[in-house]
C-alpha cells in the first residue's frame, strides 16, 4: 500500500504550497484516479509517490518505507513506476530499441532474456522497423506508448501514470485504459491515473480530486459527477457527449 | 498567406539508422483565412506536417510555397514568412528558453525586430486571455505545470499577433476552464480572419474551430473534407 500522510510541499522559491496537508491511500490492486485543474499539485504528486520530490512535512510510506529514507528509495522506486507528463523529460537511450531495454539492464537482468522481452515489445509497438531510430523522432504518442512499455517491463507493483492519455488518440486511449484495467486484475497492480478526462477517471474504483494543493474529493467517481457545478468549479467539466470509455 | 504544399516526400534520416519516411507525394494547399483541423493515429505525420508548412523542416523533395514563393528557393521569403506565423509545438516546454515568463512572451517581438513596440502591459492582457494573472510574469517557465505552460506558449504567441497560427494540440493537458479558454479563443481568432491550422485528437475542439478537416494515414492526406462530413463519418 502507498499511504500519503498529512503531506505538505513547496517548491523552493516558491511562496505558495503545492500540496497542502494531502492524505490519501492507494491499496494494492486498486485503480484511483486522480483529477484536479492546471497547477492543482497532480504531478508534484505523482513525483513523490517514488521519492522524486520529498515532502516538506508529512510523509509518504510505499509498503511501509518512507520516501525521505534515501537508503529505501531503491526499492521504493522498483515498486512504484512512474510515467511522466512529457515523455521527452524521460528518454535517456540513443534507439528506442536501447530505452525499452534500459530499466531491464539497470535491474541485472541477464541479456538473452532482455533480448527476448524487447523484441516482444517492439513488435506489440508497431516499431520494430523503428528499433535503432533515436526515441526523439517518435511523434508524441508514440513515445508515450513507449515509455508506458518500457516502465511496465520492469514489473512494478504501482504504476502511476501522469496525464499520459493527453496526446493519444481515442483509439490509444481506449487500448491503454483496457491495458491497465487488465494489469490490475491479473496482476494486482495498483493503478494510479491522473487525467483529464472524466471518462478515463470513471473507470477506477476510486477517485481523487485536488484543488489548488488540497483534497477537494476522495470517493466513488459516481458520486462526484452528480454535482456538474461543483465539479466545473474545480476546473472538471462535463462532456457533452460523456459516456464511459471501455 | 496563402499555403501550398506540392509533392512532398519526407524522410527523417540519419547515418545511424534506415531512413524514417513520413510523407511520400503529399499535396495540401491551405488559403488564407482558413480554419484547418489536421487529424491522424499517432505517428501518422501531423506535428511533421505543421513544421513543414512554416519550414522549420525541409522536405526531402516537392515545394512549399508561400503566396506563390517557393520558401526553400528564398530566404528572405521564409524570413517574412516566420514573421507572420506563430507557432505552438506539442510540447510547451520545448519552445522556452527565457527565464521568466515575461522575457518569454517579449522574445519573438524582441527576436524579429517586426513590433518593438510590445510592452509588459500587451504581456499581461494576452496571460489574461488565456486565463493567467501578471503574477506568473516573473516565474521561470520551467516551473510551470504542463497546462500552465501551453497557456503561456499560447499567450506569447497573442503577444506577437501574427497572421497565421500552427498550433500542435493546442488543448491537450489543459483542464476544463483551459479548454473553455483556448476554444473561445481560437472562435475570436477565426472571426477576424487569422489563418488556423491545428493538430488535434480533441472531437470539440475540432468541431467548434475547424471549417475543413485533413485526415492523414499512411504517409499522405486519406481524406480532406468539411467538419461537417468529417462528423458525421466519425
Amino acid at each position: 500500500m502507498i499511504s500519503v500522510d498529512s503531506v505538505t510541499y513547496r517548491y523552493p522559491g516558491s511562496d505558495i504550497d503545492s500540496l497542502r496537508e494531502v492524505s490519501l491511500a492507494f491499496e494494492p490492486a486498486s485503480f484511483t484516479a486522480i483529477m484536479g485543474a492546471n497547477g492543482s499539485g497532480k504531478s508534484t504528486l505523482a513525483r513523490m509517490l517514488n521519492g522524486l520530490v520529498i515532502p516538506s512535512t508529512g510523509k509518504i510510506l510505499v509498503d511501509g518505507m518512507s520516501t525521505a529514507d534515501a537508503g529505501s528509495l531503491s526499492a521504493i522506486r522498483r515498486r512504484v513506476g512512474l510515467v511522466f507528463q512529457d515523455p521527452n523529460q524521460q528518454m535517456t537511450s540513443p534507439t528506442v530499441e536501447r530505452e525499452l531495454a534500459f530499466g531491464l539492464q539497470n535491474l541485472g537482468i541477464p541479456p538473452e532474456e532482455i533480448r527476448s522481452k524487447v523484441e516482444i515489445e517492439l513488435e506489440n509497438l508497431n516499431l520494430l522497423s523503428r528499433r535503432y531510430s533515436p526515441p526523439s523522432l517518435l511523434s508524441g504518442g508514440e513515445k508515450l506508448r513507449l515509455i508506458v512499455s518500457a516502465v511496465l517491463m520492469l514489473q512494478p507493483d504501482y504504476l502511476v501514470l501522469d496525464e499520459t492519455t493527453s496526446f493519444l488518440s481515442p483509439a490509444s486511449r481506449k487500448q491503454l485504459i483496457a491495458k491497465l484495467i487488465e494489469l490490475k486484475r491479473s496482476q494486482r497492480m495498483t493503478i494510479i491515473l491522473i487525467t483529464q478526462f472524466l471518462e478515463e477517471a470513471m473507470m477506477g474504483e476510486r477517485l481523487a480530486i485536488l484543488d489548488r494543493g488540497r483534497v477537494a474529493y476522495n470517493g466513488a467517481p459516481g458520486n462526484a459527477i452528480g454535482n456538474r457545478e461543483w465539479l466545473a468549479s474545480l476546473g472538471i467539466f462535463i462532456p457533452a457527449e460523456f459516456r464511459p470509455l471501455v | 498567406m496563402n499555403f501550398s504544399l506540392v509533392d512532398i516526400t519526407f524522410s527523417y534520416t540519419s547515418k545511424a539508422f534506415s531512413p524514417q519516411r513520413v510523407f511520400g507525394r503529399m499535396n495540401l494547399s491551405v488559403q488564407s483565412g482558413e480554419c484547418v483541423a489536421i487529424v491522424g493515429e499517432e505517428g501518422t505525420g501531423k506535428s511533421t506536417l505543421l513544421q513543414l508548412i512554416n519550414g522549420l523542416l525541409k522536405p526531402d523533395s516537392g515545394t512549399v510555397s508561400v503566396d506563390g514563393d517557393d520558401i526553400w528557393a528564398d530566404s528572405r521569403c521564409q524570413r517574412e514568412m516566420r514573421r507572420n506565423i506563430g507557432f505552438a509545438f506539442q510540447f510547451p516546454e520545448q519552445q522556452f528558453f527565457c527565464e521568466t515568463v515575461l522575457d518569454e512572451l517579449m522574445f519573438t517581438s524582441r527576436n524579429i525586430g517586426h513590433k518593438s513596440d510590445k510592452t509588459s502591459e500587451d504581456c499581461i492582457t494576452a496571460l489574461q486571455e488565456l486565463g493567467l494573472d501578471e503574477g506568473f510574469l516573473s516565474r521561470s517557465p520551467f516551473s510551470l505545470s504542463m497546462g500552465e505552460a501551453r497557456r503561456v506558449a499560447l499567450a506569447s504567441l497573442l503577444v506577437h499577433d501574427p497572421q497565421m497560427f500552427l498550433l500542435d494540440e493546442p488543448t491537450a493537458g489543459l483542464d476544463g476552464f483551459g479548454i473553455d479558454i483556448v476554444l473561445s479563443l481560437l472562435v475570436g481568432l477565426k472571426s477576424r480572419g487569422r489563418t488556423i491550422v491545428f493538430a488535434s485528437h480533441e472531437k470539440e475542439l475540432i468541431s467548434r474551430v475547424a471549417a475543413r478537416v485533413v485526415m492523414l494515414a499512411e504517409g499522405n492526406v486519406k481524406k480532406d473534407c468539411s467538419v461537417t462530413e468529417f462528423l458525421s463519418a466519425t
